[in-house]
């Protein structure tokens, strides 16, 4: 069955999702949603996600939204197919669910935040806060000291496997490096650069790259 | 096994095999078989009683937190509602015991709370809960529905709901209520009104959500509501519980999952922000 993603390719929630799908070699139709055109926000994608968020999904009669709740399915469905996502053992999933909680409350809202006045705003033809901007890169620079420290004992995030903690973090690193001119924030730290190299060469993620027509 | 238990059923051993005891005819293939029967019945107690109070006295799990913190009351539920045994160590937060050495080393972002349980040390609530629902999935009432896969993936979608669209919207305004003071600062009028704003839109999809299903999730009680708990059991002590309390069916599902002895255990000491008299 072909997994139906709602969403733009371009959008960091749809990316977290495909880019898991990727790895695990599902095989997803995408279903363009017209961001601009407020697609998102009208009665019938509101059905899919009452919150005008994407991604959708829809595989089968299985209705799924929020992208890190999509890839712990997948990541546990398809456990034997491709790389383990999710760790060998009850302990190791839970290290790997610990670190997808970090990325979702100590980095994530900060790189939203920061995105938005540098990039978006603009792009709409409106003036960002950049205070609002700089205080921001100041709270990630402390937050990828301690992603520092921590790379500096392990490989990736929750361990010395590539899993879910790692991939969840791809489209925001993206959006800093390549949209926002924050690629300082990585290539300032040896070992968080080492990491970023290593997972944004792996192949889904190139794939996913191409898809998205940069 | 133990270095001691070996020992001990090594010596215990020699000493059946060397004293003449009445039982043991070792001459015989039905005495021989009784000396076995016998040194076995004895090993088998022997390392069953030693297993039973090893694990009494490394109480496996021990959690780390306050115990009138949201994010530590969440595991405190989920702790209770799975039977589990821990042993809580409390983290003087006033005292900033979390931003420093030795508790930096457990969690390096200085937050509480984090749950030790032997080698594994785990920090961020929601995670911490994760994981001792699925540990515990047998015991106690089932969180995550471990038996059936699409129950279990709509707990997935509202635990995240509560994490990235219920919890942005609510904790600033507890914050500013019950933490600002604290700080030396008044309460925020425009930071509350802004997330009330949001918050009244996250709880007219809530409202619709429980209209046609009993709690998030489904019809089932789970680790989605529970996730819910501690946040709103502050909030409702604001001046603005009528959010929850104008909205019938979020009402309803608030009095019932408030009510779970589970919570009630751990709401008795979220005292934070009453006067002491």
């Amino acid at each position: 069955m072909v997994v139906k993603v709602h969403g733009s390719v371009r959008a960091a929630c749809p990316q977290r999702v495909l880019a898991c799908l990727l790895e695990k070699d599902v095989e997803f139709e995408i279903f363009h949603v017209d961001l601009d055109a407020g697609e998102h926000k009208r009665p019938e994608f509101l059905l899919r996600q009452p919150f005008g968020q994407i991604p959708a999904v829809e595989d089968g009669d299985l209705k799924l939204f929020e992208s890190r709740a999509i890839i712990r399915y997948y990541a546990a469905k398809y456990v034997d197919r491709g790389p383990n996502l999710l760790g060998n053992s009850l302990e190791e999933r839970a290290v790997v669910d610990q670190w997808l909680e970090v990325e979702a409350h100590n980095f994530n809202d900060l790189v939203k935040t920061l995105v938005f006045q540098i990039v978006i705003l603009p792009r709409m033809g409106e003036h960002g806060d950049l205070a609002l901007a700089q205080k921001c890169e100041q709270q990630l620079e402390k937050v990828f000291d301690i992603y520092e420290q921590h790379l500096s004992k392990s490989s990736y995030l929750a361990g010395d496997s590539f899993t879910l903690a790692d991939l969840s973090h791809l489209p925001a690193i993206r959006y800093l490096v390549n949209d926002a001119g924050m690629g300082h924030l990585v290539s300032e730290r040896k070992h968080v650069n080492a990491w970023w190299e290593d997972i944004s060469n792996r192949s889904a993620w190139k794939k996913l790259m191409e898809l998205s027509k940069y | 096994m133990e270095d001691w238990v070996i020992s001990f059923t090594l010596t215990a051993d020699y000493y059946i095999n060397t004293v003449p005891l009445p039982f043991t005819f070792t001459n015989t293939s039905a005495g021989f078989l009784a000396s076995f029967i016998t040194v076995f019945a004895i090993v088998f107690f022997t390392v069953s009683l030693s297993l039973k109070l090893s694990n009494l006295i490394e109480m496996a799990l021990k959690l780390y937190g306050a115990a009138m913190s949201t994010c530590t009351s969440r595991v405190l539920t989920c702790l209770h509602e799975k039977e589990a045994d821990f042993e809580f160590i409390s983290v003087n937060l006033f005292a900033g015991e979390h931003k420093e050495s030795p508790f930096l080393a457990k969690n390096p972002f200085g937050q509480i709370p984090v749950l030790e349980d032997g080698d594994l040390t785990l920090f961020e609530s929601r995670a911490i809960s994760a994981y001792v629902a699925e540990k515990f999935k047998e015991s106690g009432y089932d969180l995550i529905r471990y038996q059936n896969v699409k129950e279990g993936a709509q707990v997935k979608v509202w635990m995240e709901v509560e994490s990235q669209q219920y919890h942005p919207a609510i904790s600033p305004i507890v914050f500013q209520f019950f933490v600002a003071p604290l700080q030396g600062k008044s309460p925020e009028q425009a930071i509350i009104d802004e997330h009330l704003e949001k918050l009244g839109k996250v709880l007219d999809i809530y409202e619709d959500k429980l209209s046609r299903t009993k709690y998030l999730a489904g019809d089932f009680y789970s680790l989605a509501d529970l996730f819910h708990l501690s946040y709103t059991y502050y909030f409702m002590k604001t001046p603005w519980a009528n959010q929850i309390n104008d909205r019938p069916h979020v009402k309803a599902w608030w009095e019932d999952i408030s009510s779970r002895p589970a919570f009630l255990k751990v709401a008795s000491a979220m005292n934070f922000g009453e006067k002491q008299n």
